[in-house]
């Protein structure tokens, strides 16, 4: 363990004030193409224009539902998406910008843990293979050293050294889970990017795998993009929250603030729909969407979540939500939000918030909200 | 070597007496094991097991029934066809399975360059194989010989031939489905080379499918061996085959179908067993490692 | 109300055969669901809970499931050992079901408002325009907007939530006594999860139906339920109305469970309480309490004797020799 815990980090710690990974103008735009000579008729806009900073040993949440580009900002982070535009930089490195070699070797600095346990790990290998492909790829630790660096692996995730000779398919989902993290620990990284780490397991082993991942940012110094779609999860690890609707992020702050004032009416249905369990929370009245969430291929014009919005509802269909696109700004009390009317949200938010703090809690009023 | 890696990788299954003992459990299996155990070893030691040499004549008793003498009867020449089936059996054996072998390795290794690099190459690689389908398989197996002339080398050629397109396929399919999977893009975030992966971990996953894929082939191998012999466009007499044997005792199906019944059930017996060994390891080795 | 459960489960038990091994899945479930009442039965994976829900149409895989013993009285008709004759009149009319993955159940190559017409044929003796009319009318029950012209659509042109309203309306095309949902928001985003879930609840008190609602998920068993049974390794440890069993647990399983899920309601703390270790084996036998290798609580007599379910009063039964109250409890 101790070998472990002072062992120097793949990249030196970034300055203070530097942020560990930079995202600029993130582009992911899939061409839709069409006819025998598959001519480029439009583009699906997968991820557009996402920004982001994380700061080493901070944990940025992403959440959103289908469509919303999590996974895909996931992917361009650690590269395995090639990007349409925009630069993701690691220490101020421009991942976008290396290849071959160098590129293996940025790969240390910057790991992944998926979402699907069962697929994620290659049924011929033995737990041991797994963890010690990392180990060799990168020459981290010579032949003879890999089977205790691998047992050391294993004891940090919480597994038994023994298993290092089992197959996944003698695993449970959560250990498995558990290899996929210390196969990404297994190279000392600066950043993992969690996509959906805990979507798949039960409930139970659910909080054993969030313990795992905080206790480990703690010993390890490690830093976190974590991709989610349960709002609790997110709030419970994250330091900072960011919501993405249709490629885009919507609104983005410190978790805190953006949980209990939001300011963008997406954000405020997220909460409303993320079911509570706690008595006087579920007597409340939620905000439900209507309508589906669009395909990416077929966006909305101007801003994308204004068919269902339903405080474009409230304040009588303003038509500059339908003509133009909202930009990112801070609004009083709100990092950054991208819509028209941000300041008004909480005036017409009369649900989700009020569950959990304790000043606002009670039934809804008889205003209601929009259904 | 990387490709003996990714052998190994495969064979890291029989390390794991599961596949072997799952395959155990099914006794249709292991008596089409057991069957194929036995054509095998015949086909070896056909020239030291046959009664008498397969080309003797013994003009004296001609087309006799099976007697003491001649277990399962003689032909027009009086020679014994226990032997001639024996040696046939070496023959339309070591046909098949090298057909087989170099049918599968080539389609292979086309499929997998197809799945893998994808783009023009999949293209190329894959019109080719339906240039190649498109043909009846028979019509083209008779064109090939008449153009190489007969001989049995060239019987292995046409069997590979006619088996590429379709393992180019299934390998194709199967790396591009591998290649989706999760534990492939793993191995790139790694930061494994490439080659390594397409080895180490796409190859090996694919393999097992392929086995029984194969092993489901050879029956089929055997049985175009002897239609092409039975056409006389396959194996020249007097070298005997399954399929000429058939053919030669056509002649003769009403006064001796024992020259007809006997290379007949030789033929169902082989391929039932190779059928039912590849069934029982496609049963075994679907270890898909399921979950509940 | 009538005297008599809708439903009436009496320690069920459920073998699944596998090649190498039998798994007891189920092991004495016993429940009763009375006439308008809405019963979640929250459990996670191993639990037994979509086991017993298949049994009930019969729908377990055959040659692989198996009833034991037990009975499943609807309304006063024994299902086990039912003939499939009796499984058809049971089903559609009688019980309905709908699956977690509406693009499995249903068939891709058939328009959407025929496989609903077939239905509605097949139980309720409907044809021709007269079927059609009340599929239309059903769709918009179900909130498809454009249901004249959605008759015709097939499965892949509707998206996922919209498919499980699909699913409910076919569900409800034959007025089923009972209707079964067996994680039926699982694979749905959050959002649209809410509009079934409100769906869920509005059709319920229209059509004042009965249902059973399965989930791992407490949330969405908390929303749509009066009351709440936990299962764990094949049958129930703790039952009552949902109020109850959410806010005053008394089976550590279910204590457990509500610790260590990371709630929007309460304060960030630094680490989430967690149930050490698994779910058993259910292959092997058990010995006592099979939540005893996984109890803060546990003494002696958990190791010996498999506690049954014991009231605590106001209709709430804990299956457990200790009983404890929640550390922190809610005010």
């Amino acid at each position: 363990m101790t070998a472990v815990q002072t062992a120097a980090p793949a990249v030196s710690r970034s300055q203070p004030h530097e942020p560990l990974l930079a995202v600029d103008g993130l582009r992911v735009w899939f061409p839709v193409r069409r006819g025998v000579l598959r001519r480029r008729v439009g583009w699906v806009k997968a991820v557009d224009d996402v920004n982001f900073h994380l700061s080493t040993g901070k944990t940025l949440g992403v959440v959103g539902e289908s469509g919303a580009g999590k996974t895909t900002v996931a992917r361009a982070i650690v590269r395995i998406q090639p990007i349409t535009a925009g630069a993701v930089r690691l220490a101020g490195m421009d991942l976008g910008a290396l290849h071959g070699a160098e590129l293996r070797r940025a790969r240390r600095q910057v790991q992944m843990i998926f979402q699907d346990p069962y697929g994620s790990l290659d049924p011929r290998q033995t737990v041991g293979d797994i963890l010690a492909e990392p180990l060799a790829v990168h020459g981290l630790v010579p032949r003879v050293g890999r089977e205790a660096r691998v047992a050391e692996l294993l004891e940090l995730v919480g597994l038994e050294p023994d298993h290092a000779d089992r197959y996944p398919r003698e695993l449970s989902g959560g250990q498995r889970q558990r290899v996929g993290i210390a196969r990404a620990i297994a190279v000392q990284p600066a950043l993992i990017v969690c996509d959906e780490p805990v979507s798949s397991l039960d409930v139970s082993i659910q909080a054993q795998v969030i313990n795992l991942l905080t206790r480990l940012q703690r010993e390890l110094g490690l830093s976190y993009v974590f991709i989610a779609h349960d709002l609790a999860v997110v709030r419970h690890i994250a330091d900072r929250v960011a919501v993405m609707y249709l490629g885009r992020i919507v609104e983005s702050g410190p978790v805190e603030s953006v949980y209990s004032h939001p300011a963008h009416p997406y954000t405020v249905a997220l909460l409303s729909a993320a079911l509570p369990i706690e008595a006087t929370a579920r007597r409340r009245k939620r905000i439900i969407l209507p309508g589906e969430i669009p395909s990416p291929d077929r966006p909305p014009t101007g801003c994308s979540f204004h068919p269902r919005c339903w405080l474009r509802t409230r304040l009588g269909n303003p038509e500059i939500c339908e003509r133009e696109s909202p930009q990112l700004r801070s609004v009083a009390g709100s990092e950054a939000v991208a819509c028209h009317f941000a300041e008004r949200t909480s005036e017409f938010d009369q649900t989700a918030t009020a569950a959990h703090d304790p000043l606002r809690s009670g039934p809804s009023p008889s205003g209601g909200a929009a259904a | 070597m990387p490709l003996g890696l990714a052998v190994r990788r495969a064979a890291s299954l029989a390390a794991r007496p599961a596949w072997v003992r799952r395959f155990a459990r099914n006794r249709l299996g292991l008596l089409g094991a057991f069957g194929i155990a036995v054509f095998l070893a015949v086909g070896i030691l056909a020239p030291y097991i046959e009664p008498r040499p397969y080309a003797e004549f013994d003009l004296a008793h001609r087309l006799v029934g099976p007697s003491t003498a001649h277990l399962l009867g003689t032909d027009q020449f009086g020679r014994d066809q226990l032997s001639r089936i024996l040696y046939g059996a070496r023959i339309s054996l070591t046909v098949a399975l090298a057909g087989t072998s170099i049918g599968t390795v080539v389609g292979m290794l086309l499929g997998a360059l197809a799945g893998y690099i994808g783009g023009w190459v999949d293209e190329a690689v894959m019109r080719a194989m339906d240039i190649v389908l498109a043909f009846p398989q028979i019509v083209l197996a008779i064109a090939v010989a008449a153009l190489l002339g007969p001989s049995i080398i060239n019987v292995i050629w046409i069997i590979g031939l006619l088996i590429v397109p379709q393992f180019a396929r299934v390998t194709r399919g199967s790396v591009i489905a591998v290649m989706g999977l999760e534990y492939v893009t793993a191995a790139r975030t790694v930061g494994q080379h490439e080659r390594a992966i397409l080895f180490g971990h796409v190859l090996p996953n694919v393999l097992g499918p392929l086995v029984v894929l194969a092993s489901l082939t050879i029956p089929n191998a055997i049985i175009t061996e002897a239609a092409l012999s039975f056409l006389g466009v396959g194996v020249q007499l007097p070298t005997p085959s399954w399929g000429n044997l058939l053919s030669g005792g056509n002649t003769f199906l009403l006064q001796a179908p024992w020259l007809t019944i006997f290379p007949g059930i030789a033929i169902t017996l082989a391929v039932l067993s190779f059928n039912v060994v590849g069934d029982g390891l496609r049963d075994a080795l679907d270890t898909s490692g399921g979950h509940e | 109300m009538s005297g008599e459960p809708t439903l009436a489960v009496s320690d069920l038990a459920i073998d699944l055969a596998l090649p190498d091994r039998t798994i007891h899945a189920v092991r004495g479930l016993s429940y009763d669901l009375a006439r308008g009442e809405a019963l979640g039965i929250v459990g996670e994976s191993g639990s037994g809970k979509t086991t017993s829900a298949l049994a009930l149409l019969g729908l377990l895989p055959k040659g692989v499931g198996r009833v034991v013993h037990g009975s499943m009285r609807f309304e006063g008709r024994e299902l086990v050992g039912a003939s499939t004759r009796e499984l058809q009149s049971v089903r559609g009319a009688g019980i309905a079901m709908v699956f977690q993955d509406p693009l499995a159940s249903l068939n891709p190559v058939m328009p959407i408002g025929r496989q609903i017409s077939e239905a509605l044929g097949a139980h309720k003796g409907l044809s021709g325009a007269a079927a059609r009319t009340r599929t239309i009318d059903l769709l918009a029950m179900v909130g498809i907007a454009s249901p004249k012209r959605r008759v015709e659509d097939y499965p892949h042109q509707f998206s996922g939530g919209m498919r499980q309203r699909v699913m409910l309306a076919m569900a409800l095309s034959c007025e089923p006594a009972l209707l079964v949902a067996d994680e039926p928001t699982t694979a749905l985003d959050v959002t649209i999860q809410a509009q079934i879930l409100d769906l869920l609840n509005r059709l319920r008190r229209e059509l004042r139906m009965t249902v059973l609602i399965i989930s791992h998920d407490l949330g969405v068993v908390a929303d749509v339920a009066d009351r709440v049974a936990v299962m764990y390794a094949g049958r129930i440890v703790e039952i009552g109305s949902t109020n109850e069993v959410i806010d005053r647990p008394r089976h550590p399983y279910t204590i457990g469970l509500l610790q260590s899920i990371p709630r929007l309601d309460r304060p960030r703390t630094s680490e989430l309480s967690s149930i050490e270790g698994g779910p058993p084996d259910l292959s092997k036998p058990l010995r006592g309490c099979p939540f005893r290798p996984r109890c803060a609580w546990a003494i002696q007599r958990c190791e010996d004797t498999d506690p049954s379910l014991e009231p605590v009063g106001g209709g709430h039964s804990v299956a457990c020799w200790v009983k404890p109250h929640q550390p922190d409890a809610v005010p």
